[in-house]
């Protein structure tokens, strides 16, 4: 596989194909999720994929919505705040859905992947995140300690050396660092100033403990950067060599996002650099000896995402991309997502709705969506455009009892264009992406997406996606 | 998936359109035989998942026939523990056992979306004495289930029960000229287990092994047999179907 992207003359594909798009890391996506999905659909899902021949390993996913400061970009779903008892109250709560939802599953159902988001999952102490995984280690099977991935993001400004050497000793051995950009102006932009210093010490002290995945998260396209500026932050980045490197999109958003409303729209990139800097970055990384794992994630050749690239054992989830085998995933916690068997679900994003369902002895699912068949096989689809890259008609069709050509009879007439602009190579037996065509994943699984329309392609106004570049 | 037969629209359908005809009671039956059979035969409405046809101790009255997805017969032990005695496929009878006893000994529950035809014992008994091409089907398919729980009862591995298991469904889904090496278990994990007397934990680790072993290729409740005479060789005896 080629790992090189030329980035040479991408101006005109990069203006064509910036248009709002699902990023599909589920499928259907959330807007697919509707109320009438219950706690009911839950436990059915669940229950069924006890009884799977080779039921699969289990997932789960914290969601710690406390954040000590806003930074002025984040969409996530967040509750800023400086009082620490907060955190014990929220844990109460989130202890014993832990253990509701552990009543569903077998008992041979390992646990083999945890992972903490947010907010900012540091905002728990170490002795607080010791407490959450020996609730859950009451009320799960954990995998064994080297096939156990325990996965964490963590804010450097709220960890000290010494936490972090407290966190591996518990077992933590992924982490990823919100960076976003080094530049002074531009972090005082987005209200997230952090020091080099501070992040390359949490780095130093995770490496020296052990942690076999460091994963960094910058931004392009955020208020005060430039070409120039976001190229200094590039040195640093590929200075400190972590392994993971993910390179988000800044999607202004201010009519939804209330805290994006604190970023001056004239601060922002012009279209023009804010492409430049996309691509100067895709060449810079890729240049140092970065993969190009596809949207927005590089990896070293030496990581676990680098080589499922290339043996296709990549899979997608929603928090990216991950080589893990595919799990079935408890979202616990506000707003967090489970992706179970054949259904979605989302869990509420107020904590006074969480709190009060868990009191009514309640899962706290708002909403999801169960999978037809026609969504498990365009789910599978997208998933194989997205990780593998390569589609062969004849063999994805056996493989879902369908007459490929028949079946997506209109998307296929639909992917001339893609193709004469290279970014897919059609042939007879299939199609496969091109190395150009990996920055463009988004709009290639957007024409196998049955939800995906016209209307919402054009509703600008207020969209309900972000742009896919 | 391939092997699921569809259950809408069939239950009008008589014997002589039927495509399980070869493989169930109407085989070698002339036209003016058939039509006898027919008259007989009554169709039943589909039965939605996990429905009963019969409970354990109702009175006999029929046997059945599969005609479309699968079924069940469970009986409870002393501790009121279920067993399933088997699982069966569509062309073959169920509720013979009940015929010595006069009264269902097991209870027989659909898995999937699936339908049957009933059969009265009494009209079928009398007209197999005036129809010795239907006496001989009806004795033949007797013996085939005899031969099947005689074949249940010997001491196997668990990896052997298990690969034996899969190899009789699959010769079984081939005789209803469906694919030998790919088909979809309907049963969910826990009924396996629990008609092969094993954890349900042993089946997906055996499953799994089989798995890493290249015999097999596992997809959900999708099963490809990948290796059918590796299979073959470590069932040994126990693949008698």
């Amino acid at each position: 596989m080629k790992t090189q992207v030329a980035t040479e003359d991408l101006a005109p594909l990069l203006n064509k194909y910036d248009v709002y798009g699902p990023r599909y890391t589920s499928y259907p996506t959330a807007l697919q999720f509707n109320e009438a999905f219950t706690e009911t659909e839950y436990r059915e899902q669940a229950l069924a994929s006890n009884q799977h021949l080779i039921p699969k390993p289990l997932s789960i996913y914290i969601h710690v919505p406390f954040c000590k400061s806003l930074c002025y970009y984040c969409g996530c779903n967040k509750i800023i705040t400086h009082k620490p008892q907060v955190a014990n109250d929220y844990l109460d709560y989130l202890y014993q859905e832990i253990e509701m939802h552990s009543r569903y599953y077998a008992d041979d159902r390992l646990l083999q992947q945890i992972h903490f988001g947010g907010g900012t999952p540091t905002f728990l102490k170490p002795q607080q995140l010791r407490e959450v995984m020996e609730v859950l280690a009451q009320s799960f099977h954990l995998g064994l300690p080297d096939k156990l991935e325990i996965g964490i993001e963590i804010d450097p400004r709220t960890i000290t050396s010494a936490e972090m050497h407290e966190l591996t000793s518990m077992g933590f051995n992924r982490i990823s660092i919100g960076i976003q950009d080094f530049d002074p102006d531009v972090q005082k932009a987005i209200n997230r100033v952090q020091s080099k210093e501070q992040v390359e010490e949490v780095i130093q002290s995770a490496r020296s403990n052990h942690v076999n995945s460091v994963s960094v998260d910058i931004i392009y396209g955020l208020p005060k950067q430039t070409r120039a500026s976001f190229s200094r932050t590039l040195d640093e980045i590929i200075h400190i060599r972590p392994d993971r490197i993910a390179l988000y999109n800044y999607a202004h958003m201010p009519q939804r996002i209330p805290a994006q409303r604190l970023i001056h729209g004239s601060d922002l990139p012009g279209t023009e650099e804010k492409l430049a800097i996309f691509t100067d970055s895709i060449k810079r990384l890729t240049d140092a000896g970065y993969i190009y794992i596809g949207m927005d994630h590089f990896a070293l050749p030496t990581d676990s995402l680098a080589k499922a690239l290339q043996s296709g054992g990549l899979q997608r989830n929603f928090q990216g991309y991950s080589t893990h085998a595919e799990c079935d995933v408890i979202g616990i916690g506000v707003s967090a997502i489970s992706r179970v068997n054949d259904a979605y679900s989302q869990n509420v994003t107020e904590i006074s709705k969480y709190k009060e369902a868990i009191s009514k002895g309640r899962l706290p699912i708002k909403r999801g969506v169960s999978l037809t068949q026609d969504d498990r096989i365009r789910a599978d689809l997208i998933q194989q455009i997205m990780c593998d890259g390569i589609v062969n008609y004849s063999d994805f069709g056996n493989e879902h009892d369908i007459f490929f050509h028949r079946y997506f009879k209109e998307e296929l007439s639909s992917l001339y264009d893609l193709s004469s602009d290279g970014l897919i190579i059609l042939n007879d037996q299939g199609f496969s992406v091109s190395s150009k065509g990996r920055i463009f994943l988004r709009n290639i699984a957007m024409k196998f997406d049955a939800y995906f329309n016209q209307t919402t392609l054009q509703n600008t106004e207020q969209p309900r996606y972000s742009r896919t570049l | 998936m391939s092997n699921q037969i569809p259950a809408f629209n069939l239950s009008y359908l008589k014997c002589s359109q039927c495509a399980l005809g070869k493989l169930c009671l109407p085989l070698g039956l002339d036209a003016q035989d058939m039509t006898a059979l027919e008259n007989i035969i009554e169709p039943s409405a589909p039965f939605k998942e996990n429905q009963t046809v019969y409970q354990a101790d109702q009175k006999f009255e029929r046997i059945y026939a599969v005609k479309s997805g699968m079924f069940k017969t469970v009986v409870l032990d002393a501790n009121g523990n279920e067993h399933i005695l088997g699982f069966h496929l569509p062309g073959e009878l169920f509720g013979l056992d009940a015929i010595y006893p006069q009264k269902y000994i097991s209870t027989a529950v659909s898995l999937g979306t699936s339908s049957v035809c009933g059969i009265n014992y009494t009209d079928l008994e009398s007209l197999a004495g005036k129809l010795p091409s239907l006496q001989r089907q009806l004795f033949s398919l007797m013996s085939k289930e005899v031969h099947t729980s005689q074949a249940m009862t010997v001491e196997h591995a668990a990896d052997q029960k298990l690969a034996g298991f899969i190899l009789a469904l699959a010769s079984r889904y081939k005789q209803r000229g469906y694919s030998e090496t790919r088909f979809n278990l309907m049963m969910p994990r826990r009924d396996i287990a629990n008609h092969l007397n094993m954890a349900a934990e042993t089946v997906s680790r055996l499953f799994k092994r089989f798995q890493t072993e290249g015999l097999i290729d596992i997809k959900r409740t999708d099963l490809h047999i990948t290796n059918i005479q590796a299979l073959k060789r470590l069932a040994g005896c126990a693949a008698s179907s």
